[in-house]
């Protein structure tokens, strides 16, 4: 199987849920083809690449499809359930890099001081304690625990810095749901994700959506916040060399607090999953 | 800042006390474009976690292991670098010869052309300055004035990507800041009409 074949195999966001109006349409991309979408009498949307009716579901807030008419089971995300929870898509940003390299930057939190500085970190708070990564028993996701970092202003709802625990999923090679502290809820969990469009190997579309326990912010100041933090990732992620992610261990030296990446990236290569991913020493 | 000679996309820094450095621009760690990053004392932090690097591009300091050493073997790729005739000079041979720029010369501006090296040369030695001189040139990517022994004019070209120049243009040191002001829009003069013959397709 080829890693287009394999990715083929998966769903992808493209659209908002709700936010094509019926017989609306939106020409995009993905893994390489152009589709096109059309918003539908009862409020849903038809996807069609080339003539060919393509599948669609909806699922936290966005429309999903998948240029295989028996794709994979879409992962789940427990708390999308959890109905005292504010449910935000952030919009789309066009990203010039890998869709590996988005879930890679996502899942990084040693780059918080010097790209989101004195928002999710500062300087001299820089250090990354060891944390714990697994793949679950059946293979299917890298899980990332235990990790801790100082954040100044960890979400739009923290009033002050605070020490944030950190629980990452990858359930697909270009999801990736986070867990974090909730500053007004310390008991609970707010969930960030990242859903990510490959429009093809070196450019996608990244669509963050959140689960969250804020009930003070304003939609746009939540949507805000989550895009002025990823327009700075954005100019890391466009300033890397090369552009898909590099799978050889020898091209990009990790340290201990990369562990993560480390992880995805064996993941990726096991799983076949390198679509967007450099397999040879360039 | 970030320099680019052809594909070879090069990051050159100078540290607080002065020295210069020129490596591929690009961090070791994560590929991150070294050009981003920001100088602190004599070493260049890479902007994406903060890695330091020395003058030598040996990694001194990684900030999410404040209390690690890291190994030597973490170090960016270096070129030679040097700085000569108000210029900085980039190598990515480790051999290459010392440049051979007047001494007395100060820097005027760069100036980018859309256009090949040849169209350039063609254009500067094609207007005159405006105190009449004509400009010789000296191989393909640079030309000069010379009046009874004295220069006046030193340009030297850089190729970014195929269609793309810069001309590094510089004065002799008895230009006045008149002259100045003329030959920076003599420079303009020169890059009008070297885009408007890449536009038509030959000098006319």
């Amino acid at each position: 199987m080829t890693p287009l074949e394999r990715a083929r195999e998966d769903w992808y966001p493209v659209e908002i849920a709700g936010a094509l109006a019926a017989g609306q349409t939106k020409a995009t991309r993905l893994l390489g083809q152009d589709i096109v979408l059309t918003g539908t009498a009862d409020g849903s949307v038809t996807v069609t690449a080339g003539g060919e009716d393509w599948p669609v579901c909806v699922a936290f807030d966005h429309v999903w499809t998948s240029p295989s008419q028996t794709p994979r089971p879409l992962f789940e995300i427990p708390e999308a359930q959890e109905k005292e929870r504010r449910f935000v898509p952030c919009g789309v940003v066009r990203v010039k890099c890998s869709p590996l390299r988005a879930v890679e930057n996502f899942l990084d939190i040693a780059h918080f001081p010097f790209v989101h500085t004195d928002i999710l970190g500062s300087e001299p708070y820089t250090e990354v304690e060891p944390y714990k990564v697994d793949i679950t028993d059946d293979g299917a996701e890298v899980i990332a625990t235990k990790v801790k970092f100082f954040q100044p202003q960890a979400a739009k709802s923290a009033g002050g810095g605070i020490v944030t625990d950190y629980v990452y999923r990858v359930p697909a090679p270009m999801v990736s749901i986070l867990y974090k502290t909730c500053p007004p809820k310390p008991d609970a969990q707010d969930v960030i994700t990242l859903f990510v469009q490959p429009l093809d190997e070196e450019t996608c579309d990244v669509w963050p959506w959140m689960a969250l326990y804020d009930y003070d912010s304003t939609m746009p100041e939540l949507i805000q916040f989550q895009q002025m933090i990823f327009l700075q990732d954005r100019s890391i992620l466009e300033n890397q060399k090369p552009r898909k992610l590099p799978l050889d261990p020898k091209m990009e030296i990790p340290t201990r607090a990369d562990l993560t990446s480390v992880a995805y990236r064996r993941w990726l290569k096991r799983n076949g999953a390198t679509y967007g991913a450099l397999t040879d020493a360039a | 800042m970030r320099a680019q000679i052809g594909a070879a996309d090069i990051a050159v820094w100078r540290s607080r006390s002065g020295k210069l450095a020129a490596w591929e621009n690009r961090c070791p760690h994560r590929g991150m474009r070294l050009s981003h990053g920001f100088v602190r004392g004599e070493a260049l932090a890479c902007l994406y976690h903060g890695w330091h690097y020395n003058g030598a591009g040996i990694c001194t300091y990684i900030p999410a292991h404040p209390d690690l050493e890291p190994p030597e073997t973490i170090c960016t790729n270096a070129h030679a670098v040097a700085e000569q005739g108000g210029v900085i000079w980039v190598s990515t041979a480790s051999d290459a010869p010392a440049m051979a720029m007047p001494g007395n010369v100060h820097p005027v501006r760069s100036l980018t052309f859309d256009c090949s090296p040849e169209r350039v040369c063609d254009a500067m030695t094609t207007l005159p300055l405006p105190n009449g001189e004509t400009v010789a040139q000296d191989g393909a990517m640079a030309l000069h004035t010379e009046t009874a022994g004295k220069t006046g004019l030193v340009v030297v070209l850089q190729q970014p990507a195929p269609s793309e120049v810069t001309a590094h243009i510089l004065a002799g040191a008895d230009a006045t800041a008149q002259d100045l002001v003329a030959i920076s829009r003599w420079a303009e003069a020169v890059r009008r009409l070297a885009e408007r013959e890449g536009q038509d397709g030959g000098i006319t």
